[in-house]
Order: structure tokens, then C-alpha cells, then sequence
């Protein structure tokens, strides 16, 4: 097992779910289903 | 030795492995059909184990010494003459290699010699399968090749092994019959020797039947192996024969390997078409510069049967031949022949068998001028004092083992049948087991009908062409000038280790039906179920004529899908990336959302769920052939991510990639435009007269381009234009869904045809263009994997960081050997 790979793997992984909360708590879901729903 | 017909062979029977006590035919594990070239090998060599060894002995980071010597030993599991056979064998097995009409048949011939000359130069020993003694002697007449194979195979299973050879030197017709040129007594002799090493003793100069009674051997021995050969020279029976200077055609050659000096004057003749024939001619031209050596054939050079290439070479050399003639009488002066008379010969209609007879043309004579005649149109055995076997054999419902009706007399070799060196080595092995079989009460292996793999089993358009590494071979006029030096060369190192990756490992490496594997159904009826009907399950839009706006709005679909489709439940990723760049901001839930899709997948979504994928894939379908694009394209997708799909959109507040997909345009612009409802609030149109303008049609323009493109190119759209697909290639690598080449992978390129993406897949599978289909898993080599990225092993990244791609079949230029 390599360390650092591991680290690294799960440093994205974290700023990954991190980026996920933040924009639900930015409210971006709720903005991305206005957009949606244009024609 | 004329050429001799297929001989079946089963290599499940790997009875070779179990030489004491254990049945003899115990099934091995490769279940795999058989090549064609194995189907043809006359010895059942395990070709495709061999070339694999020598191929990738650089990838496997191999001693080659070691990797050599496993080959080697693949090859003397059934042959212990790899050098010799590596020279004289005509290889069938080449006849039928599947790349014979493409770039040229794998010379496995030319790889046989390589490998047994670094035996040879490596002193390579033969180890024996059993360290116990059995109890049993057998003698064996003749040392010939049948000879010697059953020696070598009674011998390694622990036998006292007896040669009886008529003649001061061990070898039989390879040394009395095949000239020097083509055999170098060095090499034949190094490999008798190490046949004899394994403790056989061998008696020169004692003709069992002349000097020393059969019975007498019979009496003696535990059991006797008959392989005298054929080394009696058929006659022609034409008047005046009896005159000085006229040779049979294996006499003449045994005299000239001899050492014996013959005198053969100015005029050479020739009697025959086969091998001996030219060998003789060839020897002849050799023996005297200034001589005029001619063939006569009383047929065609399409029935002539010997060797192409030899009767070539004997054309370069100036030896003549004369076709369509027959001898009538040896005239002789002095009691010595001074001419040949010939009758001209015509080939007659084809009779019910379709062979066209020789039949003579009335009152059309010749003559031909001859100081000797050398008559080489057939040969037999001479069985003085063994007529006893001779007058059995026949009668054997076992002959195919060598059983000759009488207890513990096996025969094999040309005294049975003229044929190859290699059929009498493997006559030899046969009888050998035949003897293991009868002293140790095992029982025989049935003969059996394998299946062998066809070339239209294969998919051989993906295989790379790649020339085939020959051996330097002399030029006529040096090989005259030097004429018992060896004619050509053995491969060098590297030419043999690139020959050998040349072989695709036909039947083990195959992908059978493509279109019906169950792994190219399931990923179809994902992309058609799921990643287009599902995702776009909006039917009521039917009676509402307006787009769905519910809760599944808040996140995308996680392939190229247009929210602007008639049917469509949730929102285009990339639309949303440009929705936040026109806005200023940063998607963080989209980073997120397809962040974790990456992190888990990578561009799975691509293969398995992507309906603009699917479009790409089923119309080129229809192609008539494929266009390669250059690898490099693959990165202009992140340009377009960066570009269009976020700098653009930032700066004009414009969503452009939108405005140009050509996905939106097939599934959002088209079905909008055709059905054109009435909208329920403002009781109009949609789509008003005169809307559809400039982008429109622009739109259309760009639809039709790559709906063209995708006739003739693997998913182009996918490779060098999505920026989903290049959002998701960031990942590719990390990801735990992966597909894994297994160390047996011979590189032979079958799964590039299978694969959407036009992917050298064993280069540049998990890389940014790799959609993770998994269509390659289809081939037994590659598997699905999930992949711990930080679990890769050190030795392999460092393989990956030196050649950019890991697992690169590569023979560096400093090691040629």
C-alpha cells in the first residue's frame, strides 16, 4: 500500500463530499431545477 | 523424405507428465481450441506456450537465460532435436498461420532453431522425469530420428536404453541423407549428444539383422524399437542401369557425407522431384563448380513435391530441370552411362480423384547427356534379417503406436511410412509411450478430434501488421563458393523476441460472437433501459406539452443527456456548468455530484448509461470500414471543457455549447420542432414561424457533421469533443471500476475491434479515453477489476512512469544478442 496515493485518495475524496454539502447548503440544487425546467 | 500427411494429435493427452505409475492420459487444464499452426505441427509442440515464453521475456523483465530454457524445455517435452528440426523441418505449421496472407506467417520454424541453438551454445541439459530406474531394457535398431525420439522418451522415464546403429555415427538419414549445408554436423552432433547424456548407450557399426541376429536381440532385451529408416534406393527399371555412375539417390548422399570421393564427370542427372532429388542436384552442383546438373521430373513443378523453397534454391544455384519427361534407357560407353534416353511426357484429364497422371506422348524422345546418374525417385528399407517384423507390421490394429504384431517390437519411422524428420520423431515418442504403456499396464490415450480455431473466428482487421524477421540467407554464388557452410543464419535475439510477439496466440486469445456476449447485451440494455428511457421518462409531457419540473430537476443525468428532450427528468451536467459559469459562480454540488460518479467510476457513465454514446455507437454499426484518428485529439476535449463550456459562457453570459450540441439538437431541437405543441398557458406554439433560424440550422449543420463521422470513426464525439467525458477522465485513473490485462495478454490486438473507442487496449485501457465498457473483458486475458489506486504495485508504476504506459511490449535496441 502507498501512503501518500492513500492520502491522497481520500484528501479528494473528502473535498469531494466537502464541494457536495457546500453547494446543497448553497442552495444549488433548488437553482439548478429552475434552469432545468426552461425550454 | 517425401512429405507426409496431417497426423492427428491431441494435446489434452499430456501424457508426457506422468511417467511412473500415474495414467498416462491425465487431461492438462487449457481447454482453449487449438491454432492451426499446433493442429499442423507433425510433434504437437505447444507453439503458442513457446512464442508466448520468448515474447515476453523483455515485458516480464526475465533473465533470458531462464526464459529461454523454458522454452527450450517446451519444445523438448515432445522434440529433442529443436536445432536440427528448426533447420530441416519444412514447417506445415507456417502453411497454416492466420497471418500468412496478411504480413506473413509467424516463423515459428526459425524460433524452433533460435531456441535450440542457445541450448546448444547455453549447454542446456535434458533432465530426466523420474529419478527411479524401471527394471526394463530396451534396445533400439537405428539412430536415426525415430530412433532417437524413442531413446530420449524411454530414457527420461528411466529405461535402459540400448542404440544398435548400422553405421560409424549416430544420426541415420539426418546425417547420411540431408547434406551439410542445410545441417551442420556440429549442430546435429551437439544434440545427439545430449540425448546421449541422459545415459543411453549406443553401439556403432552393428546392423542388428546382419551382425547381430534379431532373435538373439529379442532374446535379451526387455522390448526392441525398429527404426531402420529407408535407406535403399528405389530403382526405375529402365534398361542399361546396372552401368557405372549410376547412384541411387541416397546412396549417392551417403557416399558424399561420408567423405567418400565420387566421381561424377560433367554431366549430372537427376531422376525425381522430391526432396532427395534436389538434395542430390544441390550436393551435385556443390561437388564440382563446372558441372551441368540437370532434374528430370516426369510431371509438372506444381506436382513436384519437394520443398518450394529448396527447388528454388537449386535454381539459383544452375541446377536445370526438365519437366514432363521420363527416363527410357541408360546408354553407356565403355560400360560407364553416356546418355540418357527420355521419353516426353503429358499430364492426362483428371480422373475421378482429380490427380492428372503422367502419361507418355508416342514417338516424342530425347537424350540427355550424363557421366551419372543419380536416381532419387524413391527409397525403402532394407530389412536384411528383420524380414520377420517386416512381414507383420502390416497386420497391427495399433500401428499408429508403433505395435507391430509381435510382443514387444515396436517399429517407427521411414521403415514404416516415408515421411518428415518430424513424423518419425513422433512415431519415435508414440512408440516410447506405447512401451511406458506396456511395461507399467497403463492404458493408451484414445485418439480424439480437438477443435481448431479458424481465421474467421478471429477478428484479425484490429491485429497490428507487423513484417516478418527473417534470417539472413546466402547468396547462389557464395553458397557455391563456400559450399558446405550452413546457407542461412539462426534469428538474432531481438529478431526472435519480435517474431515471437508477432504470433496472436490464435484460440487462446479470441473474442467468440462479440454481438451477442453477454456483456455487450447488458451494456445495451443499460444504455437503451436506463441511460435513455429511464432518464428521460417524462411521458406525460404528451398531455401537458410542457417540460417536467419536478424535484429530480435538482441534480443531472449523469451522461450527455439534453434537459431540453421532450421526455427529460433531470438536468444536462454541462448545461449546468455553463448555467454557473454565466453566473459567476462555482458549482460546488456539481463538483460534488460528478466528482463522486468519477471518483467510483470513472467514464463507466460513458459506455454504460450515455444515450448520446449509444447514438454514436449504433451508427457505426453501420460503417464500412473504420478511420484511426491520431491519440493526440483525445486531449482537445478539455480544451473544449475549458473553453466553450466555461470561459466563454463566463464571459458572454451565453450557455454556447448548448447552442451547438449536437446531442440537444437530435433529442431536444428535433423532437420540439417536429411536434411543435400548443402551449397550455399562452395557447400558442412553441415555436413560432421564423424561430428556427441561423443557430438552428447551424445546429442541424453540426448534428449532421458528426452523425457522418460516426460512420467512419469510433466515437469522435466521445473522444475529442465531450466535456463530460473529459471531466470524467480526470478520474479514469483513480476509480475503482477497472479492467486488468492478465500477464497471459499476447498483444494481439483482438480487443481493439471490440472496443467503442478504437483503444490500443492494452496501452491504454483505465486511461482518460477508456469508457470502461468493459467489451475488452470479452477476451479470456482481461478482466474487470475493482481498483484500489493506492494498492498499484511499486514495480508496476515505475513500468508506467518509464514508458508512459504500463505493461509495454518493448525489446530495447541495446540487447541484441
Amino acid at each position: 500500500m502507498n501512503k501518500v496515493r492513500l492520502a491522497f485518495f481520500l484528501l479528494l475524496s473528502l473535498a469531494i463530499i466537502a464541494a457536495l454539502v457546500w453547494g446543497i447548503y448553497q442552495g444549488h440544487p433548488q437553482d439548478m431545477r429552475m434552469e432545468a425546467s426552461t425550454l | 523424405m517425401a512429405c507426409a500427411p496431417h497426423v492427428e494429435w491431441d494435446p489434452r493427452f499430456a501424457f508426457d507428465h506422468d511417467p511412473c505409475g500415474i495414467p498416462m492420459a491425465t487431461k492438462i487444464e487449457n481447454t482453449s481450441p487449438l491454432a492451426p499452426c499446433m493442429s499442423r505441427c507433425l510433434q504437437g509442440t505447444d507453439i503458442r506456450a513457446l512464442l508466448k515464453v520468448i515474447a515476453q521475456i523483455e515485458r516480464d523483465e526475465r533473465p533470458r537465460d531462464e526464459a529461454i530454457a523454458q522454452a527450450w524445455r517446451i519444445v523438448t517435452e515432445k522434440n529433442p532435436l529443436p536445432a536440427t528440426c528448426g533447420r530441416v523441418c519444412p514447417h506445415p505449421c507456417e502453411d497454416y498461420c492466420v497471418r500468412k496472407d496478411r504480413d506473413g506467417s509467424v516463423a515459428v520454424n526459425n524460433i524452433e532453431r533460435f531456441v535450440g541453438d542457445w541450448g546448444i551454445t547455453h549447454g542446456f541439459k535434458f533432465t530426466k522425469l523420474t529419478e527411479e530406474r524401471q527394471p526394463e531394457k530396451i534396445a533400439v535398431i537405428g539412430s536415426g530420428p525415430a530412433g532417437l525420439s524413442c531413446a530420449y522418451h524411454l530414457a527420461r522415464r528411466g529405461y535402459a536404453v540400448i542404440i544398435f546403429e548400422a553405421f560409424p555415427k549416430p544420426g541415420g538419414m539426418l546425417r547420411y541423407g540431408i547434406p551439410a549445408y542445410r545441417l551442420p554436423r556440429r549442430i546435429l552432433d551437439a544434440e545427439i549428444g545430449k540425448i546421449l547424456e541422459l545415459g543411453i548407450e549406443l553401439h556403432p557399426n552393428k546392423a542388428v539383422g546382419k551382425d547381430i541376429p534379431l532373435d538373439k536381440i529379442r532374446s535379451e532385451y526387455d522390448a526392441v524399437f525398429v527404426g531402420i529408416g529407408a535407406q535403399k534406393a528405389a530403382k526405375v527399371n529402365c534398361p542399361g542401369e546396372e552401368a557405372e555412375g549410376v547412384y541411387g539417390g541416397v546412396e549417392f548422399l551417403r557416399l558424399v557425407n561420408s567423405g567418400q570421393p565420387v566421381d561424377l564427370g560433367k554431366d549430372v542427372v537427376v531422376i525425381g522431384g522430391g526432396n532427395t532429388a534436389v538434395d542430390a542436384a544441390r550436393v551435385a552442383r556443390r561437388l564440382n563448380a563446372s558441372s551441368k546438373v540437370t532434374i528430370l521430373y516426369r510431371r509438372t513443378r506444381v506436382e513436384m513435391p519437394a520443398v518450394e523453397h529448396e527447388v528454388e534454391a537449386a535454381q539459383e544455384e544452375g541446377v536445370e530441370i526438365v519437366f514432363l519427361g521420363a527416363p527410357v534407357e541408360v546408354q553407356s560407353e565403355n560400360g560407364r552411362i553416356s546418355r540418357l534416353l527420355c521419353q516426353r511426357m503429358q499430364l492426362s484429364d483428371p480422373d475421378g480423384s482429380g490427380r492428372r497422371r503422367s502419361v507418355p506422348i508416342p514417338g516424342d524422345t530425347f537424350t540427355l547427356p550424363a557421366d551419372t546418374l543419380i536416381v532419387a525417385v524413391s527409397q525403402e528399407a532394407d530389412w536384411g534379417g528383420l524380414e520377420t517384423v517386416h512381414d507383420v507390421k502390416s497386420e497391427s490394429q495399433l500401428e499408429r503406436w508403433g505395435f507391430t504384431g509381435q510382443d514387444r517390437v515396436f517399429i517407427g519411422g521411414d521403415v514404416r511410412e516415408l515421411g518428415l524428420v518430424a513424423e518419425s520423431l513422433l512415431q519415435g515418442r508414440l512408440a516410447a509411450e506405447a512401451v511406458h504403456a506396456r511395461f507399467r499396464h497403463l492404458e493408451l490415450p484414445a485418439e480424439s478430434q480437438p477443435e481448431i480455431i479458424s481465421a474467421q473466428q478471429l477478428l484479425l482487421d484490429a491485429v497490428r501488421s507487423s513484417p516478418r524477421h527473417q534470417s539472413v540467407e546466402l547468396e547462389a554464388t557464395a553458397r557455391l563458393e563456400q559450399p558446405w557452410a550452413e546457407e542461412s543464419t539462426t534469428l538474432s535475439y531481438n529478431a526472435a523476441v519480435g517474431e515471437a510477439g508477432r504470433c496472436i496466440s490464435c484460440g487462446e486469445s479470441f473474442i467468440k460472437s462479440p454481438k451477442t456476449h453477454p456483456i455487450h447485451i447488458f451494456r445495451r440494455i443499460s444504455q437503451i433501459g436506463v441511460g435513455t428511457l429511464l432518464f428521460n421518462s417524462y411521458f406525460a409531457v404528451f398531455s401537458t406539452r410542457t417540460l417536467y419540473g419536478g424535484p429530480l430537476r435538482s441534480v443531472c443525468v449523469p451522461g450527455l443527456s439534453c434537459h431540453s428532450c421532450p421526455t427529460a427528468t433531470m438536468g444536462c451536467p454541462i448545461g449546468m456548468v455553463q448555467h454557473f459559469a454565466a453566473t459567476h459562480r462555482i458549482p460546488w454540488f456539481l463538483i460534488g455530484f460528478l466528482g463522486i460518479i468519477g471518483l467510483l467510476s470513472g467514464r463507466f457513465t460513458c459506455g454504460w448509461l450515455c444515450p448520446w454514446g449509444l447514438v454514436q455507437d449504433l451508427t457505426h454499426r453501420l460503417k464500412k470500414f473504420t478511420i484511426r484518428i491520431p491519440h493526440l485529439l483525445n486531449y482537445l476535449k478539455y480544451a473544449v471543457l475549458i473553453v466553450v463550456a466555461i470561459i466563454i459562457p463566463y464571459i458572454t453570459f451565453e450557455h454556447w455549447f448548448s447552442k451547438l450540441c449536437p446531442c440537444g439538437a437530435l433529442i431536444g431541437a428535433i423532437p420540439w420542432a417536429l411536434w411543435n405543441p400548443i402551449d397550455p398557458v399562452l395557447g400558442e406554439p412553441y415555436i413560432a414561424e421564423g424561430m428556427m433560424g441561423f443557430m438552428f440550422w447551424l445546429k442541424m449543420w453540426i448534428l449532421g457533421v458528426f452523425l457522418l463521422l460516426f460512420l467512419f470513426i469510433k466515437r469522435p464525439f466521445c473522444r475529442t469533443v465531450c466535456p463530460l467525458g473529459a471531466i470524467y477522465g480526470l478520474f479514469n485513473r483513480l476509480s475503482l471500476v477497472s479492467v486488468k490485462i492478465g500477464e497471459g495478454c499476447v498483444d494481439c490486438g483482438q480487443c481493439r475491434a471490440v472496443c467503442p473507442t478504437d483503444l490500443d487496449v492494452r496501452r491504454q485501457a483505465n486511461g482518460e479515453a477508456c469508457i470502461k465498457c468493459l467489451e475488452c473483458t470479452q477476451c479470456q486475458h482481461i478482466k474487470f477489476a475493482w481498483q484500489q489506486f493506492w494498492k498499484i504495485p511499486q514495480r508496476a508504476r515505475k513500468r508506467i512512469r518509464a514508458n508512459g504506459q504500463p505493461h509495454v511490449h518493448r525489446v530495447p535496441a541495446v540487447l541484441d544478442g
